[in-house]
């Protein structure tokens, strides 16, 4: 098996820097500011898009369909949790 | 008149609304007792608060205590389903502003005897061990209770009081003696199966207090975070489901759906459970009046409702703060509770109860639950819903209208799908 990534709040906004469009500056973006949405930093769904492939590479986790992945993409914090369970349900479907 | 067992109201049961009742009465320099079959501090599930419950505990004066009690805070709450393909995270600010940004999340042994301590600090007695097993009403304005309590502790007692407040939970304890009707609100019968345990998994940052709603096709989880590494963890499913098991076959229903649950089995992963699990049974029920002219009935003694939303401990304080002013009010004018008076009290408190069994009703129903998994923005109508699931029991006209879209919207998604729909629960 590979050796697992941690999965960092850092690590989950370097990813979103590489991979999208940001309008405001990185430092500014909470653990749970929102992604997408009124609320939001301002992401569209090519952006949702980048990310979801770039978590799957990075990490390894299926994100699968479009709801699931809008689920996951609610905010940084939601998604570290969300990549650290279907990581360890992974492991126990291959053991 | 100095008769020691003479008491302006007798309160039965010292949980949350008890506790509450008793300290705004003796407050005001009544001479309060309460009664409470157990001995503090005991095990009690109901673990989760709600930011607007937090007002009430500022009323009564508990809430710098409470502050300083080193409970976990709660930022808001999560509902996902089973299969891990689906979650919203909802934070109180969000929806409820930076005033009820938060609450607490409390072992209920601790939390209960704070404010019970509390009500004594601020004048009640308080009989621990002591079960009130009748009531003699044969001289309407000064009733007598018959208590047990065990030897050392004084044995048997009576007590007379000019009032009763019955704020003895599930118990229920005056409702059926006075012969009230006993209703049920909801159509299934269900039961939950519920325990402590440790190394449950955590959410990260701020959201490691949130509540976290498991949907199951037959049922739900919660998964309450605690202080230290403790989580309570309960099982809501059908009665047909649990059957008349013994406690063995309780357990093995539990671990059987964690199994088979993976967005339950995977944070239970590696998780101890640090009591034999329990089981409550016959659920959502109230009582067809809440008040005779000097009883009333308050929190779950009045009625229960699916805890769900956290509603319990916010009804159980609210009601029992508008039978201490009613009651107040009475004194002031040397009588008992008019009739329109209990009407009213009724009425109001099976308007908040009602209030959540409506978005109860959606949650249970599939198409209702996909509705509510996609909150888009549409007329504000989430943070409708996220005003009343936070404990907003008074909403005005626009949200209850917006509760009302919602559930159109909810039906509608029976027959056409305007939310994605969930599979796994079809």
């Amino acid at each position: 098996m590979p050796l697992m990534t941690e999965v960092t709040i850092e690590l989950l906004k370097q990813i979103l820097v590489e991979n999208c469009m940001l309008k405001i500056d990185p430092a500014s973006i909470s653990e749970e500011s929102p992604l997408f949405g009124p609320d939001g930093i301002g992401l569209d769904s090519l952006d949702a898009l980048q990310i979801t492939i770039a978590v799957e590479k990075h990490f390894g986790v299926i994100i699968g369909d479009p709801a699931t992945a809008r689920d996951a993409l609610q905010s940084l914090s939601v998604l570290r949790d969300w990549i650290i369970r279907r990581r360890a349900l992974g492991d126990s479907l291959q053991s | 008149m100095h008769d020691p067992s003479v008491y302006d109201v007798a309160v039965i049961g010292g949980g949350p609304a008890g506790a509450a009742a008793g300290t705004q009465l003796a407050k005001s320099g009544k001479k309060v007792i309460i009664l409470e079959k157990e001995k503090f501090p005991r095990f009690c599930i109901g673990e989760s608060l709600l930011p607007h419950g937090n007002d009430l505990l500022r009323t009564i004066g508990v809430w710098t205590k409470l502050e300083k009690s080193g409970f976990l805070q709660k930022f808001g709450a999560e509902f996902c389903t089973g299969d891990t393909n689906r979650l919203q995270r909802f934070w109180f600010k969000q929806n409820l502003g930076p005033s009820h940004e938060y609450s607490y999340q409390v072992d209920r042994s601790q939390f209960d005897q704070l404010l019970l301590n509390h009500a004594r600090e601020t004048g009640c007695h308080v009989s621990e061990e002591t079960r009130v097993i009748s009531l003699d009403q044969s001289n309407p304005s000064l009733m007598t209770l018959s208590c047990e309590r065990p030897e050392e502790a004084g044995g048997p007692m009576k007590i007379t009081s000019r009032w009763i407040i019955d704020a003895s939970g599930r118990y229920a304890f005056s409702g059926s003696r006075l012969g009230l009707r006993r209703k049920s609100t909801q159509k299934k019968r269900r039961v939950a199966i519920y325990g402590h345990f440790e190394g449950v998994f955590r959410n990260s940052g701020k959201a490691a207090g949130h509540i976290t709603i498991v949907r199951i096709p037959e049922g739900w989880f919660w998964l309450i975070p605690l202080a230290g590494n403790r989580t309570s963890v309960g099982l809501v499913i059908p009665s047909e489901f649990a059957g008349t098991s013994a406690e063995r076959g309780v357990e093995k229903i539990f671990h059987e759906m964690v199994a088979s649950t993976p967005e339950v089995n995977v944070r239970m992963r590696g998780a101890v459970g640090l009591q034999p699990l329990r089981v409550t049974g016959d659920y959502s029920w109230k009582f067809s009046s809440f008040a005779t002219p000097r009883i009333i009935l308050t929190g779950d003694a009045a009625g229960f409702v699916d805890p769900i939303f956290s509603s319990g401990i916010m009804l159980a304080l609210k009601s029992a703060l508008r039978a201490s002013e009613l009651i107040l009010r009475a004194e002031a004018a040397h009588r008992s509770l008019r009739l329109w008076e209990r009407i009213r009290y009724t009425c109001e408190v099976t308007g908040w109860m009602n209030h959540y069994a409506r978005i109860i009703g959606a949650f249970y129903d599939r198409a209702g639950f996909e509705v509510f998994m996609n909150p888009s923005p549409l007329l504000q109508i989430p943070r409708s819903i996220a005003r009343l699931v936070g404990g907003e029991a008074n909403p005005g006209f626009l949200d209850r209208m917006r509760l009302n879209a919602f559930l159109l919207i909810c039906r509608v998604q029976r027959f056409w799908s305007i939310a994605p729909s969930i599979s796994w629960l079809r």
